[in-house]
């Protein structure tokens, strides 16, 4: 599966999780919202985005719903779900704890 | 709804979900600056499968198509191989019900405790036909 674009092997699902939780987003939303907040440095492609994606509804982390965009268009929104909060809150925690690890490893001596 | 649930939900309504997923995509292709980076749908379709975990069913159901399609085309090794297995295992199974009846199996007999064996022993011989009186 290629990966995307300066996204660390194994967080696409936890940038992913983050940008849909303050409201429902569509694939392609997802995938805007992801470069614009990280300042054009990540991209997703759309070859890791919708294994991602599907994976995340296989886990029950997110929900998804056909409504119309704001330009009028048939999307698919993701929701994310309770259990996808917790996955969320997980998943940042274990990503935290591996930054600073490898953080005070490059600071050592 | 747990997991597997929902699991198993998805593998009931596949075609409705990939039509869905594809009609997803194509929306998402329609709304490129560049649609020509979008990979190709159905690889895309295939890979998110993935996620789903059937594809041992998948495999297994194309194994079993794939050995019946070749037991079809030769009939002569079919029926070969069925007869071999069918006397290999009759065999076996024959076998193993006299070792459980003779060998395995406690004789089928009400009180077994109380049954009694009778010898009859002289100085120079031991028999075990003794005559007794039926009561």
């Amino acid at each position: 599966m290629p990966k995307g674009n300066g996204i660390p092997p194994g967080t696409l699902i936890l940038l992913i999780l983050r940008v849909v939780r303050p409201a429902p987003l569509h694939g392609y939303a997802i995938a805007q919202r992801i470069r614009h907040l990280s300042s054009d440095q990540l991209t997703v492609e759309e070859g890791s985005l919708y294994p991602a994606l599907q994976k995340a509804l296989a886990n029950g982390w997110l929900r998804a719903e056909w409504t119309t965009s704001e330009t009028g268009r048939e999307v698919r929104s993701y929701r994310i779900t309770a259990k996808g909060q917790k996955q969320l809150e997980a998943e940042r925690d274990d990503y935290q704890r591996i930054a600073d690890a490898i953080a005070t490893i490059l600071e050592s001596a | 709804m747990n997991t597997w649930f929902r699991r198993v939900w998805h593998l009931l309504n596949r075609r409705r979900h990939e039509r869905e997923l594809e009609r997803e995509m194509r929306e998402h292709r329609a709304a490129m600056h560049d649609p020509s980076t979008f990979g190709d749908t159905h690889r895309l379709i295939e890979q998110s499968r993935d996620a789903w975990g059937w594809n041992w069913l998948d495999d297994a159901l194309q194994d079993l198509i794939v050995g019946v399609r070749t037991l079809l085309k030769s009939p002569s090794f079919a029926i070969t191989a069925t007869l071999m297995l069918t006397f290999g295992i009759g065999l076996n199974v024959t076998l193993f019900q006299m070792a459980r009846v003779g060998i395995l199996r406690p004789p089928a007999i009400k009180n077994a405790d109380s049954w009694v064996r009778l010898l009859r022993a002289a100085p120079n011989s031991t028999t075990s036909t003794v005559p007794y009186p039926l009561t």
